[in-house]
């Protein structure tokens, strides 16, 4: 048997922005090594030379699929450092853009997932169907992809006119098409032949290697951020947390897919529970916050996110650390891919929803 | 004077050589129908059919700017085969030099002469049958079914020729499904020559005029369509072509003219299924109130949109898991349906055409 | 059981047969464009009425992207729109209100030169799409349409 070395670099046709080299016996794959920082930027360093408000924007960018859940993170824990306290209003609009960010990037993770089997029809649909909450976030936000609309004290504007009717209107669309989805998709005989069995992650390696997100409640452990340390008004609105026992592909897609259905009730109840009131702290252009360090955690949807912000006085950080949630889920890519053939390398890599952006910062 | 009438006599046997209706009738089978426009025409017809029908189950637009106006994208195929036609052709330094440069045009030509053997409709004609036929052989079947065996060589011998590793090994996989699907196609087929009796497509047709065989033998239907699905290279059974690894599996390394070629055989075979899977399972021409043509272009269209569906709905296959479907599921039941004929036979012969 | 396995292979052919003949979700970008939300952030839109020179914008931008410049003996930003992430903090921050994002998306220019635009140029609204029909108008959903001036 003689080993052939083979690189998937970062111009391929499935591979992300990242490159590895797998070690092939005939069409197994023995061994396999990633070579991340193809897209290292530099953020956490960027952040050091720009004040509070500035870095919203900057940090925005770690991840640009799932924007809305990485800045509160960051608001979060400056507001920790700075001690002061949201009004209801405002947490209640964070955790509705913080929704429609996760139910986009499980889309967009999902269709990753299609590409890795060859299945243009679910990455067309949901595709298009990112685009009823895209539409949403830019008649709230100002912007599609890339929000800038969290500033430590609140949020930055209230909630247009027509928001509540347009929201429940294509809410209850895309809850109908879920379903037809459900039924396309994953009870398709092929879908089912090409995701069951691939890349099992028992409960005991999951917990070992430090996995975290769906792809560790797939596997049976139940840990959501929202349910253990509850931020913003997760405490006030009721959902339950999808979890599956096999841990394989299709039960990670399997996962998304439920989590999109518990965060169209997570909206629909915070648009009808919305307290009135302010939306913003007033907190000056340049604050100068006093010195301490904060952690905070939040949950995005690749997996639990965290924010350490040392300050040293002044009115820029000294040290903004990032703990990506790709980044923790990485080393389970290596430890699946031993004696699996090498069509299902995407499968895997794919369904374990592994952004590069994530994984250098 | 003997050399002014040896010419005169010379050109009157031509003139009436050449307006004599054997040799219309062989014109126009050869170049029209089914002869070589058909195909050609069809391959433009239904690329630009395929990328619209996926595009509309995508609920997106498809080819919309080069074309007559409704139908707009329907010349895309030609103004791509003109781009590519003025490539330069680029020969790999380690690619057999002979073999690279011809074997990709001998491709579109094995699928073209497999139409001369398929009769379409009846046609009164001065041919040895009542059919629009190139070459009538009462074996036709299986001259058809046979040069449809050439095609796993041919790939091989692409793949080998154009010296690099990656492609070898796509053309060996691609030859592992090709060769593992003849087998649920011959045993198929076998069902359908028991019931009829001969091997002769014009004889299998009418023998269909009582009950179409998609009814008498439903199995044998399913089996030789998912065969030939995986014969032709298209999604569930795409590896050939669509491998993760290699770009294009083992025509990677092709560009200009023999990628043309090789486009075009893909989808000059898929007219021939379509025929054959017409007037094998669906009875051809028969049909009451509307003449045979119509009844033809119908059923043809139907296995065409059936087949280009496939790619839109199903994702792709590893290719252990395709060939456990060839081998393990596919075999069995094309065995199963031989003795249904057995049991149909001893049971219920006023079924079938022909009685034991 | 036999009947699960069937259907799970037939009914995806079923539901897509069906989507042949629904609405289509894309738009025929550069004839028709979609009507774009009123926060849309495009690029910003300086009233010069408004402005009086106080430099927050300059200071809270993240990426450096505005100069102060004299016109006349007033003080006014000069943007750099190749350094412009289009966050919008400069129009939030503006004490005035003299900066708005309105400026739309076509700016593509071919020298990086003429992407600095000056105070006075910063000043013009690009006309938006006028409204023409809608295009999807499925049971519960609907996206509106317009013909571009470009």
């Amino acid at each position: 048997m003689s080993i052939m070395r083979v690189r998937w670099g970062p111009q391929h046709p499935v591979s992300g922005q990242w490159a590895f080299w797998l070690d092939v016996d005939g069409d197994i794959v023995v061994n396999m090594e990633p070579d991340i920082g193809y897209t290292h930027r530099g953020i956490e360093k960027i952040a050091e030379n720009r004040t509070y408000i500035q870095n919203i924007p900057v940090v925005e960018r770690t991840s640009v699929f799932d924007a809305g859940n990485i800045v509160f993170g960051y608001v979060e824990a400056v507001e920790e450092l700075m001690g002061i306290e949201v009004p209801e209003r405002a947490k209640f609009i964070r955790t509705i853009v913080g929704e429609m960010s996760r139910i986009s990037s499980h889309l967009y993770g999902l269709c990753l997932l299609a590409i890795a089997t060859g299945f243009e029809t679910m990455l067309m649909w949901f595709v298009n169907d990112r685009e009823l909450f895209l539409d949403l976030l830019e008649m709230l936000t100002g912007a599609r992809i890339t929000y800038s609309f969290f500033i430590p004290g609140g949020v930055q504007r209230d909630l247009p006119q027509g928001f509540y009717d347009e929201t429940m209107r294509r809410l209850d669309y895309f809850e109908q098409r879920l379903k037809d989805y459900w039924k396309m998709f994953y009870l398709n005989r092929t879908f089912i032949t090409r995701t069951q069995g691939v890349g099992v992650l028992k409960r005991e390696d999951a917990i070992r290697l430090g996995v975290v997100g769906p792809n560790l409640r797939a596997s049976g452990v139940e840990a959501d951020v929202r349910k253990d340390e509850p931020y913003a008004a997760y405490d006030q609105v009721d959902f339950i947390v999808p979890t599956e026992k096999d841990g394989d592909a299709y039960a990670r897609g399997a996962v998304r897919f439920h989590e999109m259905e518990q965060s169209i009730s997570i909206i629909r109840q915070a648009l009808k529970r919305m307290p009135d009131g302010k939306i913003r702290v007033k907190v000056p252009v340049a604050p100068s916050v006093p010195k301490g360090e904060a952690y905070s955690r939040v949950e995005s949807a690749r997996g639990e996110l965290g924010y350490y912000i040392i300050s040293e006085g002044g009115n820029k950080p000294y040290r903004v650390k990032i703990s990506a949630p790709s980044f923790r889920n990485l080393p389970a890519m290596p430890f699946l891919a031993k004696n699996v053939p090498m069509a299902d390398i995407p499968t895997i890599y794919l369904s374990l929803d592994l952004i590069p952006l994530d994984v250098d910062r | 004077m003997g050399i002014e009438m040896m010419i005169e006599s010379f050109v009157n046997f031509l003139v009436n050589l050449l307006l004599s209706k054997p040799f219309m009738e062989m014109l126009t089978k050869v170049i029209i129908f089914p002869g070589l426009m058909f195909p050609l025409l069809f391959v433009v017809f239904a690329v630009w059919f395929e990328r619209k029908l996926l595009a509309k189950v995508h609920l997106r637009i498809g080819p919309l700017h080069v074309g007559p106006g409704p139908l707009g994208g329907l010349f895309q195929l030609i103004a791509d085969a003109l781009k590519l036609l003025q490539k330069e052709i680029i020969v790999p330094y380690r690619a057999h030099k002979i073999l690279y440069n011809i074997l990709p045009l001998i491709m579109p030509m094995l699928s073209l002469i497999t139409i001369a053997f398929i009769p379409v409709i009846p046609f009164p004609s001065a041919g040895p049958t009542n059919h629009l036929v190139i070459f009538y052989t009462p074996y036709s079947l299986l001259v058809v079914l046979a040069l449809f065996a050439l095609r796993p060589f041919l790939v091989i011998g692409v793949g080998w020729a154009s010296g690099s590793k990656y492609t070898t090994m796509g053309a060996l996989r691609a030859a592992y499904q090709l060769l593992a699907y003849e087998v649920p196609i011959m045993l198929s087929v076998a069902s359908v020559v028991m019931v009829t009796g001969s091997f002769d497509l014009v004889k299998i047709v009418e023998s269909q005029s009582n009950l179409w065989f998609i009814l008498l033998l439903p199995i044998g239907f399913i089996v030789f369509f998912v065969s030939m699905m995986a014969e032709l290279g298209r999604r569930p059974f795409d590896i050939p072509h669509a491998e993760q690894e290699v770009v294009y599996g083992w025509a990677t390394e092709f560009t200009g003219v023999h990628y043309v070629c090789v486009m075009m055989a893909e989808y000059v075979d898929l007219c021939v299924v379509s025929t054959l899977i017409t007037l094998l399972f669906l009875g051809g021409w028969l049909g009451p109130v509307l003449p045979p043509v119509v009844w033809f272009f119908i059923k043809f269209g139907i296995v065409v949109v059936l087949i280009i569906m496939g790619r839109g709905v199903y994702p792709r296959l590893r290719i252990d898991q395709l060939l456990n479907a060839g081998w393990r599921i596919l075999i069995p039941l094309a065995l199963i349906q031989i003795f249904l004929v057995f049991f149909l036979a001893k049971f219920t012969p006023w079924l079938l055409p022909i009685t034991v | 059981m036999v009947f699960t396995w069937v259907m799970s292979i037939l009914r995806p052919l079923w539901m897509a047969f069906r989507h042949i003949f629904k609405y289509r979700f894309t738009v025929k970008y550069p004839y028709y464009a979609l009507k774009l939300a009123e926060r849309y952030r495009g690029r910003p839109v300086l009233d010069m009425e408004k402005c009086v020179g106080c430099k927050v914008c300059a200071d809270v931008c993240p990426n450096k992207a505005i100069t102060m410049v004299k016109v006349g003996d007033k003080t006014y930003p000069q943007f750099d729109l190749g350094r412009c992430c289009f966050c919008g903090l400069c129009a939030y921050f503006c004490l005035r209100s003299a900066l708005t994002m309105n400026g739309g998306y076509e700016l593509s220019d071919y020298d990086r030169k003429n992407l600095i635009y000056t105070p006075e140029k910063l000043v013009e609204i690009p006309p938006p799409p006028v409204e023409r029909k809608k295009v999807v108008t499925v049971k519960k959903l609907s996206r509106t349409v317009g013909v571009t001036h470009g």
